[in-house]
């Protein structure tokens, strides 16, 4: 990492104006995958109200939208949350545009978090949950050197049906 | 079972004269205390608002009981279900008991009593227990309540200059049996 918060592919940075209305369309309002991806109720949220407007910076969460290097294209977001300082840990997780998808991004946007996580906040710990059959997302994180740690056993409710859940983490040194 | 009453303990609201106990027994425990929460503990004087033992609304959030013996009603300690997640029906186990009523069994007893107030009265799908994997007294009452062990998280809790880690154990409504 040197300079910015930049991978192989993509940089992260701060969330614009500009990128709500492509994000509210191409992640908000497909309910299947962003209720697959948030484990949370799905409700409709106009996009002046979108969960993607740019917010105050927070010692809690840090919310990024994510740029491809080449043509400068924004491809969705990452985030760093429950950022512990007793604990030293966050979770992290990430959300593409479906264009931006299937090309390994992913697991270069998993990199760049830990980056920012154990070098900027020198936190020890970073963990993803994410769905059991949420391939994509474990192999990104298991490219990154993510180990399992367990199955939640059906702790997802999503689109009416309850899913398990696995958890992955990284510690500092594992690198 | 009567609701909320198990074997030897019952559940019941939060009495004010109940918090000096608890703060005293449980709160300036620092190293217990260190053991059982997830932030730092703090110097807190009597009466503080900051408590995490004091009387509170109720919420959808978390449900929170004072712990009393069935017979006596002595205050034994405290349990709460927090996280409650009605989108996803689940939610969380936390127990701490005062160092008088420990080794007794009541541990079992409280998180029976849990169980059948987040499975039967809020109609839960998924209860879980985090605690130290060295917290064998917590493990042994959930496994004895038939939770199973699901996920070790590493180095995930800083307990008294360490990391130290954390085992999910969980129990799904199908599988519970009162």
């Amino acid at each position: 990492m040197t300079g910015g918060l930049t991978g192989e592919l993509v940089r992260l940075r701060a969330r614009l104006d500009a990128d709500v209305p492509i994000l509210h369309a191409d992640l908000y309002d497909d309910v299947t995958v962003w209720s697959r991806a948030t484990f949370d109720r799905w409700l409709p949220i106009s996009p002046d109200l979108s969960v993607y407007r740019p917010g105050e910076p927070s010692d809690k969460v840090a919310r990024f939208s994510v740029e491809t290097l080449v043509g400068d294209e924004l491809a969705g977001i990452a985030v760093l949350a429950e950022i512990d300082p007793h604990n030293r840990s966050a979770s992290l997780g990430l959300f593409l545009r479906p264009s931006c998808r299937g090309k390994g991004l992913g697991v270069d946007i998993v990199r760049v978090l830990c980056d920012y996580g154990f070098t900027v906040l020198g936190l020890r710990r970073m963990y993803l949950d994410t769905l059991a059959d949420n391939h994509a997302m474990q192999r990104a994180a298991e490219r990154a050197g993510f180990r399992p740690e367990g199955t939640f056993r059906e702790a997802a409710r999503v689109m009416g049906r309850f899913h398990d859940v696995v958890a992955y983490s990284l510690l500092a040194g594992e690198r | 079972m009567e609701p909320l009453t198990g074997d030897q303990v019952r559940l019941r609201a939060r009495l004010e004269t109940d918090v000096p106990v608890l703060d005293a027994e449980l709160y300036d425990d620092v190293a217990g205390n260190a053991r059982r929460s997830r932030r730092p503990w703090r110097p807190m004087s009597p009466g503080s608002q900051a408590s995490i033992n004091r009387v509170t609304e109720p919420t959808d959030r978390a449900a929170q009981f004072s712990v009393v013996t069935r017979e006596a009603g002595a205050l034994a300690g405290k349990a709460t279900l927090w996280d409650i997640d009605t989108h996803s029906r689940s939610a969380h186990v936390g127990m701490a008991l005062r160092p008088r009523y420990r080794g007794k069994g009541l541990g079992t007893d409280v998180v029976r009593v849990l169980c059948h107030y987040g499975f039967i009265v809020l109609g839960l799908h998924r209860i879980q227990i985090d605690t130290l994997t060295d917290n064998h007294a917590m493990i042994g009452a959930a496994r004895r309540v038939g939770f199973q062990r699901e996920v070790v998280h590493r180095h995930a809790a800083w307990v008294l200059g360490e990391f130290l880690d954390e085992v999910v154990l969980g129990l799904l409504a199908r599988e519970w049996t009162p």
